[in-house]
C-alpha cells in the first residue's frame, strides 16, 4: 500500500504543507487543523513533519473502544470516523509517531485521510520532503539516500 | 462555508482574509488592547507597510526620536499572511532608525514565520509604545497579552533566548522575535531575529527594542484565518505554486539561494569598501566555495515554495540565516575571501543581535582608515587593523557589544562614528547614514537613485533587480527615475500583502494581476491592478511626508558621499533626480493628508 513518505533531511520548515490540509479539510487556515504536523528545532535546523502511514497492522484500529478508527478500502487510509470517536485519545497513545490531531473544537481525532489519493500535502512540498509512494518505493528511496551518504563520508566529493 | 467538522471559532463579523483588529501594547503602562481597523483603512492599504505608515501618520507626535519612550514600533501583516499563498510569510515593521542620520520613519520587511503567527493570533496589526521600567518579555498566547520578566534572560544571545523561551513555555511552535546583548546595550546597528535566523533588520530595531527594555515579542496563535472563497483560494495558490517551480529563474533562485545575484555575471560588488569592484571570476571562486565545503541544506519562510534561505555547517556547528549581501560584508568587503571565518563572524554577529551587513561596512570602513593612515591604533584601542583579519574583527565586535573602549564610539555606527572621531567621514559608505549595501553604487545611476530615494529597502535581493531586463530601456532625461519609482512599486506592493519582495519585486513570478486575484479570493473585496497601484502610491506618499516631517530643514545635503561621483557635476546632477522625487505628485485619487 501507499502512504506520505517523509525524508526530514530536506523538510524546511516552511509548512506549506500544514496550510493546504488545513484549508483543504476545514476550509479554513491554520496549523493547529492540519493533519500532518511539522515538529521544528530550528537552533540545529532540525525540521520534521509527522503523518500517519497508515499502518498495515494498525494499533489505533485495534485499540479503539468505539471502533471509530477505521480502514478506506479505496485509498486504504487509517481516518477516525468523527460520528463515532469519542476524543478519548486512545489512538494517539497507541500510535508510535503520535500522528492523531486533536481537533481544538470538536475535540475528537483527526489523521490524514490521503486527500482520496492525491495527497496535497505532496504536492506543495517543492523540496521533496514528502513523496506520495508505496512502501517498495519508500525503503528503495531510503537505501539510496543512505548510500549516497556513506558513500559521499567514505570518499569526501564523492 | 466550512465543509468540515469546523466552525469557525471567535468570528462573528464577516471578515475575510483579515482579522480587522490591532493589538496595541503599552510598555509603561504595563497594558494591552485591541481596537478596530476601520474599513476605509483596510481596503485602502491592504496591510502590513501601508497600515504602518497611515498609523504613523495619525500617531507620531513632534520631537520623537529613536530612543524616546514616545517612538511606535508598528508591526503589521496583510490578507495573505498565515495563509498558503506561495510566499506570504513576511511581515513590515516600521519605527524610526536610529542608524540613519537623521533618525527617519523607517521599514523592514522582515521574512520567516512571526508575522503569520500574529494573524492566528487574531490581529493584523501589533503597536508598541512606551517604555518598561525593567526587561520585559511580551507574549501574547492563547488571546492573551502578558508582560513577562526577563531579567533571567538578559545578556543571552538570541538562541540561547529563544530556546529559553520555548523551553519555558513547553511549546517548540512559539515564534520569538528577540534582541542579544548589542540591543540591550543599544548599539544602534543591533538587529532583531525571529526562529534562530531570520531577519531582514538593517534599520536598527534591536536598538528601539533595547530602549524600550523590550527583549522578545513571542507568539502562539491559533485562531483560524477564514476566506472569502477557499476553495478557489486554494486551487490559485496550487497553480501559482506549480507556474514558480517551473519558472528558470525560480528554480535558480531554488538552486543558489540568494547568491543567485552573483549568476548575474556583471560583478561590480564591492571590495575592500568600495576601493575596488569584484570581478565575475572572482565572485564565482567565492560562491563555488561555499556550496562545495559550507552548504548543508535550505530554510524556508513560511509558505514558501522557494526556500532560499542556506543553512551552513562550519566546524559542526549548523545554522541558518547566510544570505549573499551579509556573507559579502563579512567575506570580500573587508578583504576575506577565507570562507570559514566569514562563517564564524556572521554566527557572532547572529548570536550577539547585530546586524552582520552593517558590521561588514563599518569593519571596512575601519579597515579602509587603518590602511590609508586616517585611524591609527590609537583610535581604535591599540588594535591593529589590516585588511581580512579575523581575530581583531572578533575582538572588536565584542567591544563593540559591550559599548567597552573604542567599541564606545564606534556602536553608533561608521557616519556618527567618523562625526565623532572627527576623522574618516568621507571614507565611510551611506546613504543617508544607512550603509551601502554590497552593490557599488558607480555600477548603475538608476541603482544609485533607488539607493538614495528608499535607502531602508534592503531586502535579500534588491541589489538584483536592477540587473534584471526592464520592459522598456529608456534613456529619455527622468528614466531613471521612473524606473526606480516602478521597482519600487512592486516592493511595496509585496510589503501591503505580507508577500515576498525577491518574488513580485525582484525576480517577478508573482504577477500584479495574480496578487490582486488572491486578494479577491481571500477578502471578497475586488481587486485590479490600478486599485492595488493606487495603494502603493498612497503608502509611497505618506512615506514622503513623514520623512519630510521628520528631516530637519536646515539639513545639509549628502546623499552619498562624492567619492562616489566622477564629478562635482555628476553630484549635482544626481542631487536634481532626489529634489524631483521630493516635490513629485502621486496618483492617488485623493490626497493623503499629514
Amino acid at each position: 500500500m501507499s502512504a506520505i513518505s517523509v525524508l526530514p533531511d530536506l523538510c524546511t520548515g516552511c509548512k506549506a504543507c500544514e496550510m493546504v490540509c488545513s484549508l483543504s479539510h476545514e476550509s479554513v487556515s491554520s496549523p493547529s487543523l492540519s493533519r500532518i504536523q511539522v515538529r521544528t528545532w530550528g537552533e540545529i535546523a532540525v525540521y520534521m513533519p509527522i503523518v500517519c502511514q497508515h499502518c498495515t497492522d494498525a494499533p489505533c484500529i485495534r485499540i479503539c473502544p468505539t471502533r471509530a478508527r477505521k480502514r478506506v478500502p479505496e485509498t486504504l487510509a487509517v481516518i477516525t470516523d468523527p460520528i463515532w470517536c469519542v476524543g478519548c485519545k486512545s489512538c494517539i497513545y497507541a500510535c508510535p509517531y503520535a500522528a492523531p490531531v486533536i481537533h481544538p473544537v470538536q475535540h475528537k481525532t483527526m489523521t490524514c485521510d490521503l486527500c482520496g489519493g492525491e495527497p496535497l500535502c505532496v504536492k506543495v512540498c517543492t523540496v521533496g520532503a514528502l513523496s506520495y509512494t508505496s512502501e517498495e518505493k519508500t525503503s528503495e528511496d531510503r537505501r539510496k539516500l543512505f548510500a549516497q551518504r556513506f558513500v559521499q563520508a567514505y570518499r569526501p566529493g564523492g | 462555508m466550512p465543509k468540515g467538522l469546523f466552525k469557525p471559532i471567535g468570528r462573528e463579523d464577516d471578515v475575510s482574509g483579515w482579522t480587522g483588529k490591532r493589538l496595541i501594547v503599552d510598555l509603561t503602562l504595563f497594558r494591552a488592547w485591541a481596537e478596530e481597523i476601520p474599513d476605509e483603512d483596510r481596503e485602502a492599504f491592504w496591510g502590513g507597510r501601508g497600515l504602518n505608515g497611515r498609523f504613523f501618520l495619525d500617531h507620531l507626535g513632534a520631537g520623537v526620536t529613536p530612543d524616546s519612550p514616545e517612538n511606535l514600533i508598528a508591526f503589521a501583516v496583510g490578507p495573505l499572511a498565515g495563509t498558503p499563498a506561495p510566499c506570504s510569510g513576511w511581515t513590515s515593521v516600521s519605527t524610526l532608525s536610529p542608524v540613519s542620520s537623521p533618525p527617519l520613519y523607517a521599514h523592514l520587511s522582515l521574512p520567516g514565520h512571526w508575522g503569520p503567527q500574529l494573524k492566528y493570533a487574531g490581529f493584523d496589526q501589533l503597536i508598541v509604545r512606551g517604555k518598561a521600567e525593567k526587561p520585559v518579555t511580551l507574549l501574547i498566547e492563547g488571546g492573551k497579552v502578558s508582560f513577562e520578566d526577563a531579567k533571567h534572560l538578559w545578556g543571552k544571545d538570541t538562541v540561547e533566548t529563544t530556546v529559553a523561551l520555548q523551553e519555558e513555555k513547553g511549546d517548540r511552535d512559539i515564534e520569538v522575535l528577540c534582541i542579544g546583548p548589542a540591543g540591550e546595550n543599544l548599539v544602534s546597528f543591533a538587529n532583531v531575529t525571529g526562529r534562530f535566523s531570520w531577519t531582514g533588520d538593517h534599520i536598527g530595531l534591536g536598538y528601539v527594542f533595547g530602549s524600550k527594555n523590550l527583549k522578545a515579542i513571542a507568539i502562539h496563535g491559533s485562531i483560524p484565518v477564514s476566506l472569502h472563497d477557499s476553495d478557489r483560494f486554494l486551487q490559485t495558490c496550487l497553480s501559482l505554486v506549480h507556474k514558480i517551480q517551473r519558472d528558470l529563474n525560480g528554480t535558480r533562485l531554488k538552486d543558489e539561494g540568494t547568491f543567485f545575484a552573483l549568476r548575474q555575471g556583471k560583478g561590480g560588488f564591492g571590495v575592500k569598501n568600495f576601493n575596488a569592484s569584484s570581478q565575475p571570476a572572482i565572485e564565482e571562486k567565492w560562491r563555488s566555495d561555499y556550496f562545495t565545503n559550507y552548504f548543508y541544506g535550505r530554510e524556508g519562510c513560511f509558505s514558501c515554495p522557494i526556500h532560499c534561505g542556506r543553512i551552513s555547517e562550519v566546524n559542526g556547528t549548523y545554522f541558518g540565516g547566510v544570505h549573499f549581501e551579509s556573507a559579502w560584508s563579512l567575506g570580500p568587503r573587508i578583504g576575506l575571501e577565507n570562507w570559514e571565518k566569514t562563517l564564524r563572524l556572521h554566527r557572532s554577529c547572529q548570536l550577539q543581535g547585530l546586524d552582520p551587513a552593517a558590521v561588514g561596512s563599518l569593519l571596512s570602513w575601519i579597515m579602509d582608515c587603518y590602511e590609508k593612515g586616517i585611524l591609527s591604533g590609537k583610535e581604535l584601542g591599540s588594535i591593529p587593523f589590516p585588511w581580512g583579519e579575523e581575530k581583531e574583527a572578533l575582538q572588536l565586535i565584542e567591544l563593540i557589544v559591550a559599548r567597552k573602549e573604542a567599541g564606545e564610539i564606534l556602536s553608533q555606527g561608521g557616519l556618527r562614528a567618523a562625526s565623532s572621531l572627527g576623522k574618516g567621514a568621507e571614507r565611510v559608505s551611506h546613504f543617508w547614514g544607512m550603509d551601502l549595501p554590497v552593490r557599488d553604487p558607480r555600477s548603475s545611476g538608476e541603482y544609485a537613485l533607488g539607493r538614495a530615494l528608499f535607502p531602508f529597502e534592503w531586502d535579500y535581493l534588491q541589489t538584483l533587480a536592477h540587473f534584471l531586463p526592464l520592459p522598456s530601456e529608456e534613456t529619455q532625461p527622468g528614466a531613471n527615475l521612473r524606473r526606480v519609482l516602478a521597482l519600487e512599486g512592486q516592493k511595496v506592493l509585496s510589503d501591503l500583502n505580507s508577500l515576498c519582495p525577491l518574488v513580485v519585486a525582484r525576480i517577478p513570478l508573482i504577477s500584479c494581476s495574480e496578487i490582486g486575484e488572491l486578494l479577491r479570493l481571500a477578502t471578497g473585496v475586488e481587486s485590479d491592478e490600478n486599485t492595488l497601484m493606487e495603494s502603493v502610491h498612497k503608502t509611497l506618499q505618506i512615506e514622503r511626508i513623514l520623512w519630510q516631517r521628520l528631516r530637519p530643514e536646515t539639513l545639509e545635503w549628502d546623499p552619498l558621499p562624492l567619492r562616489f561621483f566622477k564629478d562635482l557635476s555628476e553630484k549635482s546632477r544626481f542631487e536634481k533626480e532626489i529634489e524631483d522625487y521630493e516635490t513629485m505628485p502621486f496618483k492617488t485619487g485623493d490626497d493623503v493628508h499629514g
